[in-house]
């Protein structure tokens, strides 16, 4: 699919991030464009360092850029978007909230009618195998299903992008592999716009439409990657010339950046 | 469940054993009552004039009471203010946290000056030296929140108001009742020093009048109630804790789901 002629949901515009200190000013994220079509699985693919959290920061709103804009369906953007799902690489769930208030949350926070999401958030999480886990506490669940949770929270008011911070990076390879695959269903199911920070490449591959791959000092965009694996992929496609050809091509790009192996330690 | 209460025995068990030994100490070493009575001639005292005792401890606990739910709601409040403020964390914060290093039992004095010696001082005191402790755990509590749960909250557009009731102040609780279990000894000692300064009811006032009459037995007797009224309201609100907080981490059952 030629995700570049689809409509832009976010563009982000001559964006830059400099912090000031002491010692002078740090350069998180050199001035970069990106667009995410409306309906893409957009990766951030990078090292630590790179800017790949600091821009999924400054895309929810919560942090604001030093330069440059964000413009989302056409609007520039001030502070947190409508229609926005968060999740974190912590799955953030509240302790003393059972798994079902956790996730009506955003309905709390939004205003929405309670009586209206709450069967929503049950078909959810039913929907995520947490059915018999409703009305546990999170410290009841393991990192896997808690990460579930917190996936469920975010999707539960249907918000048309979706910010994923590194939100498996915690997880043991099993669960990694089991949560990719129900994320990819759940975004065939829903499409939403999501943009995915991860530093695993395989990760990246098999999720994404789009990879856009970043390196550190300044934090800046090296390269930008369509995939175009038929969907869905199943875990075998990890397998295939064509995936390991990409996931050879990304670590060069690394290697030549100084992330990996070569020279430039630091 | 039978093993973990061997392991942690009742207080009242530690408590009934403490006062066997003491006990058996007195028969063997036959101290002059004066000095030290035993447990028997203290319940036997105790019996002797009951209706001094449920007086005066009234008073002492009502007063401790009073003192100390005004700290807690006052306290509390100044936490959020503190927290949301930079001008009242400069105006209040620094200088409560420098005054708390000071002795606060040398203020009664001022109060009695102040309040009178009735109630209103004992209260005062209990009010003044129990609010710290609760102030600095709740602004501690308040402050500790996981930076990504507030990010969390600015993404769907939390107000401050839904931020504090939401996330800030349950995420907070088991710092507050930390503050509250270490307040609720000072609101007694506070009461008891507001007692000795000046007054005529409360165990503070019966330490000191059966003091000045070599009353010694007596003495112990009210030592004795104030310190199963400690104890009593300690565990109170420990139990309260466990109530309201299930969810926090020094509760928790071993078996987690997984």
């Amino acid at each position: 699919m030629d995700v570049a002629l689809a409509a832009a949901h976010v563009s982000i515009e001559g964006l830059g991030k400099t912090y000031k200190s002491p010692r002078g000013d740090v350069v998180a994220l050199q001035t970069l464009d990106l667009q995410l079509p409306r309906g893409a699985f957009v990766s951030l693919l990078g090292p630590s360092g790179c800017g790949k959290s600091t821009l999924l920061k400054i895309v929810s709103g919560v942090e604001a850029p030093s330069s440059g804009d964000i413009r989302i369906g056409g609007e520039v953007m001030r502070g947190p978007p409508d229609g926005l799902g968060m999740v974190f690489q912590r799955d953030v769930l509240m302790d003393w909230r059972s798994i079902l208030d956790n996730v009506m949350l955003p309905v709390e926070f939004l205003e929405l009618p309670r009586k209206e999401y709450r069967p929503k958030a049950r078909e959810l999480l039913r929907l995520f195998g947490l059915g018999d886990f409703m009305d546990r506490y999170p410290w009841e669940l393991s990192g896997g299903m808690r990460q579930r949770a917190a996936i469920c929270r975010a999707l539960l008011t249907d918000p048309q992008l979706l910010l994923m911070d590194e939100p498996f990076g915690a997880l043991d390879a099993f669960t990694r592999d089991e949560l990719n695959l129900e994320l990819q269903k759940t975004w065939l199911r829903t499409r939403k716009t999501v943009l995915f920070v991860t530093h695993s490449i395989p990760e990246a591959i098999f999720l994404s439409d789009r990879i856009v791959v970043m390196a550190a000092r300044p934090g800046r965009i090296v390269e930008v990657i369509d995939v175009d694996f038929p969907r869905p992929r199943p875990l075998s496609v990890r397998e295939e010339p064509e995936f390991a050809r990409l996931a050879r091509h990304i670590r060069e790009i690394f290697e030549a950046t100084g992330a990996l192996g070569g020279g430039d330690v630091g | 469940m039978k093993r973990r209460r061997w392991r942690q025995p009742p207080v009242a068990v530690v408590f009934v054993l403490l006062l066997l030994a003491w006990q058996a100490g007195c028969w063997l070493l036959q101290p002059s009552p004066l000095v030290l009575p035993s447990p028997r001639m203290i319940f036997a005292e105790l019996l002797d004039d009951p209706q001094l005792y449920l007086g005066n401890s009234w008073y002492t606990l009502s007063n401790t009471l009073a003192g100390f739910a005004m700290a807690v709601v006052i306290g509390v409040l100044l936490a959020v203010g503190i927290v949301y403020s930079r001008v009242l964390e400069t105006l209040l914060y620094t200088p409560l946290v420098a005054m708390n290093s000071i002795p606060k039992v040398a203020l009664a004095p001022v109060f009695i000056l102040w309040l009178g010696t009735g109630n209103q001082s004992k209260i005062g005191m209990a009010f003044l030296i129990a609010i710290f402790a609760i102030v600095i755990d709740a602004v501690l509590g308040l402050r500790t929140v996981d930076p990504d749960m507030l990010a969390l909250g600015r993404t769907l557009k939390g107000t401050p108001l839904k931020m504090l009731v939401k996330i800030r102040f349950p995420g907070a609780l088991p710092a507050i009742f930390s503050g509250m279990k270490v307040g609720i000894a000072l609101a007694l000692v506070g009461t008891i020093t507001g007692e000795f300064v000046a007054a005529q009811k409360g165990l503070g006032y019966v330490i000191m009048s059966a003091q000045g009459a070599f009353e010694t037995t007596r003495v112990f007797a009210a030592l004795l109630i104030l310190s199963v009224i400690g104890t009593v309201l300690f565990y109170l609100l420990e139990w309260a804790e466990r109530a309201l907080l299930p969810w926090h981490v020094s509760h928790r059952a071993v078996s987690a789901g997984h």
